[in-house]
């Protein structure tokens, strides 16, 4: 077998360039497991650096010792080792480097250098810092400490400092409603505040956490400009719809009587119509058809009992009179103990009436009740009616429901209250403050 | 004979017309006139009473449709005219289920009052066909279809969306569509001015505080 030494220069430079091949292959090798923190792949570098390097070494010597006809007696060995001796050296370390190669490659799927994570985290659009207790900052990227610098003039050098500068200010009032709302933490295992910084507004969540049995403190700040005007836009939108549904509730409220008074009105307006065409059809009738005038005649009869009534309407004894005649429908005796020293004005003694018929009503259906009374009382302040009857007394206590409840609605336009009280008989008080009109 | 007749109408004029009628008439003979439909079924059990003419809307709420019912329960005999203004959608219905022997609107009938009790007396039932025509908007009332007046009558409450969906059993979402469609119709640009129009003009008419 040809030894080392007497291949051609040729050869012997082939075998010199793969040993240097193999050898930088080691070198970069190693350094990217150094930057990888992968010890054991340094260490494989390592074992086909230094045969490599010997053997690249040895090929260098031969020529200088072909040159100066010189040999270190070490070497002399190696160089005497048949060819293929060598050969075989560099193909098993071949082997070893594509096979390092293949399993970098193959870690490098599965694995993440922290490098590359500082990269990533320093391309979020949130910030993120972590510290220790004592304030020391392990952990930071470049949007926190951007926050920082915009909100201190400094960078972010201690963790506690910064976590004072954040949660020192009292959030201001616009912004704690949207706090409460964006709220990332329901049982507050963390602190939460909201900042504008430079137009932007920013959502701070700090917490402690435990890593490694090393207690830390997590900061993250998110960017919640959109979210904000979102949330102040649907704020906004929420108390007009509140304020449209009260004023809903309130036209309801006052659509009732503006309703009952179109009615009124109408019934007027119908019977002017009505007038009109009867005195319309009067002038087109022949005065010689004694029927047709007769059917005129009666029909003007009505509408001028009509008119006559309306205008009678309002006097105290016809009101008195037509409860008087519905208590005798109902089978009730009706008894006024009024000395006529309580006075009340009108729209008071529509309200009354309504309440003494809405009693009148309830004494005979639910109580069986004969005899009903109705009485006044004076203090300095108010004036009293108070209904009462024979009837069977209520079980339980009343609830204000249905007419009764009305009848509290209406009073209270008024100013007025409705009571109910069981002592020895069912009472309904109605009370006027006095000098409201 | 005369027919006893009971009046149960709230509004003074209206009443003392029909009084009037009545009285005018010798068919019929007031038992008497009541504002309160409260009152009714106590009057049937304590007078003779053929005849009732009773208005829908009575004071302090009371309904004359839920007196009708109870009336026709107790007393099947006594015939019930049904008298109202208001061109509210679901009160026909209402009446015709409950048994009410005839249904008359004040305004805008070509019979009279008068007319009316005497056929119903003679065992004729006389309903309108449909409600009397109301303009709302660019619409009529006429042109909304049933679930549509229904959810015109709950947005007169002044509730959400989601809280009439959930008392009509359907979707927040059909509401919203609904709601749509009536403000298309009517051209109206919010439900507000559709309901304080529709509520004026009595189409829907919601119980704020339902008697019994």
């Amino acid at each position: 077998m040809t030894p080392l030494i007497e291949l051609s220069i040729v050869a012997q430079t082939f075998f010199n360039l793969w040993a240097f091949l193999l050898c930088v292959w080691a070198i970069i090798g190693m350094v990217h497991s150094v930057n990888q923190r992968n010890f054991l792949g340094c260490f494989f570098a390592l074992v086909l650096f230094v045969p490599s390097f010997y053997l690249w070494q040895v090929e260098q010597e031969v020529r200088i010792a072909v040159r100066l006809k010189s040999v270190m007696p070490l070497n002399l060995r190696i160089l005497t080792l048949p060819y293929t001796f060598v050969l075989g050296g560099l193909l098993l370390m071949t082997v070893m480097a594509a096979g390092s190669f293949l399993y970098a490659m193959k870690k490098a799927e599965t694995s993440i250098s922290p490098r590359v994570i500082k990269l990533c985290v320093d391309r979020m659009p949130c910030g993120v810092c972590y510290w220790e207790a004592d304030g020391r900052v392990i952990f930071l990227n470049t949007c926190m400490n951007r926050l920082c610098n915009e909100l201190t003039n400094e960078s972010l050098l201690n963790g506690n400092r910064f976590h004072e500068a954040i949660f020192e200010n009292e959030l201001p009032d616009d912004l704690k409603e949207v706090a409460a709302l964006l709220q990332a933490s329901e049982n507050g295992e963390s602190e939460e505040n909201i900042l504008v910084i430079k137009d932007r507004v920013w959502q701070f969540t700090c917490r402690a956490i435990v890593m490694d049995e090393e207690a830390l403190r997590e900061m993250i700040a998110s960017d919640i400009t959109e979210i904000y005007a979102k949330t102040k836009a649907l704020q906004k939108d929420k108390a007009r719809l509140v304020q449209l549904n009260e004023e809903l509730r309130q036209y309801d409220l006052n659509i009732d009587e503006t309703v009952r008074r179109q009615e009124i009105l109408q019934a007027k307006v119908h019977i002017h119509d009505e007038m009109n065409h009867l005195m319309l059809s009067t002038m087109a009738t022949d005065c010689h058809d004694e029927a047709a005038l007769d059917k005129i005649f009666v029909q003007w009869e009505r509408n001028a009992l009509l008119l006559n009534q309306e205008a009678q309407c309002s006097k105290i004894e016809n009101e008195r009179e037509r409860f008087t005649a519905l208590g005798e429908a109902l089978g009730l005796e009706i008894i006024w103990e009024d000395d006529g020293k309580v006075t009340f004005d009108s729209r008071q003694r529509a309200l009354l009436f309504a309440a003494a018929r809405e009693a009148a009503a309830n004494a005979v259906k639910h109580a069986g009740a004969k005899r009903f009374t109705v009485s006044f009382s004076e203090t300095p302040k108010t004036i009293s009616c108070h209904f009462t009857n024979d009837g069977v007394m209520p079980k339980g206590s009343v609830v204000f429901k249905g007419g009764l409840a009305n009848l509290k609605t209406l009073a209270a336009e008024q100013k007025a209250e409705v009571a109910v009280r069981v002592v020895e008989n069912f009472v309904l008080d109605v009370t006027f403050p006095k000098g409201i009109n | 004979m005369a027919y006893n007749v009971l009046i149960v109408e709230d509004q003074d004029m209206p009443r003392q017309l029909m009084e009037i009628y009545v009285n005018s008439s010798e068919l019929f003979k007031l038992v008497v006139s009541v504002t309160n439909a409260a009152t009714a079924i106590s009057i049937c059990r304590n007078q003779p009473v053929d005849l009732i003419l009773m208005d829908v809307m009575t004071e302090l709420g009371h309904s004359g449709l839920e007196a009708a019912e109870e009336i026709k329960k107790e007393f099947p005999k006594i015939k019930i005219i049904i008298v109202t203004s208001m061109p509210e959608y679901s009160w026909i219905g209402r009446a015709r289920s409950i048994g009410v022997d005839s249904f008359w609107y004040k305004d805008g009938q070509k019979d009279s009052i008068l007319e009316v009790m005497e056929r119903t007396m003679a065992g004729e039932h006389i309903y309108p066909d449909k409600t009397p025509l109301v303009k709302i908007g660019n619409a009529t009332n006429h042109e909304f279809t049933e679930r549509e007046l229904d959810i015109l009558k709950e947005l007169t409450t002044g509730d959400s969306n989601a809280t009439i969906a959930d008392r009509l059993c359907i979707s927040p979402g059909t509401v919203k569509s609904h709601v749509q469609h009536l403000l298309d119709k009517t051209g109206f640009k919010t439900r507000t001015e559709l309901v304080s129009e529709a509520r004026s003009m009595g189409i829907v008419i919601k119980k704020k505080n339902p008697v019994g």
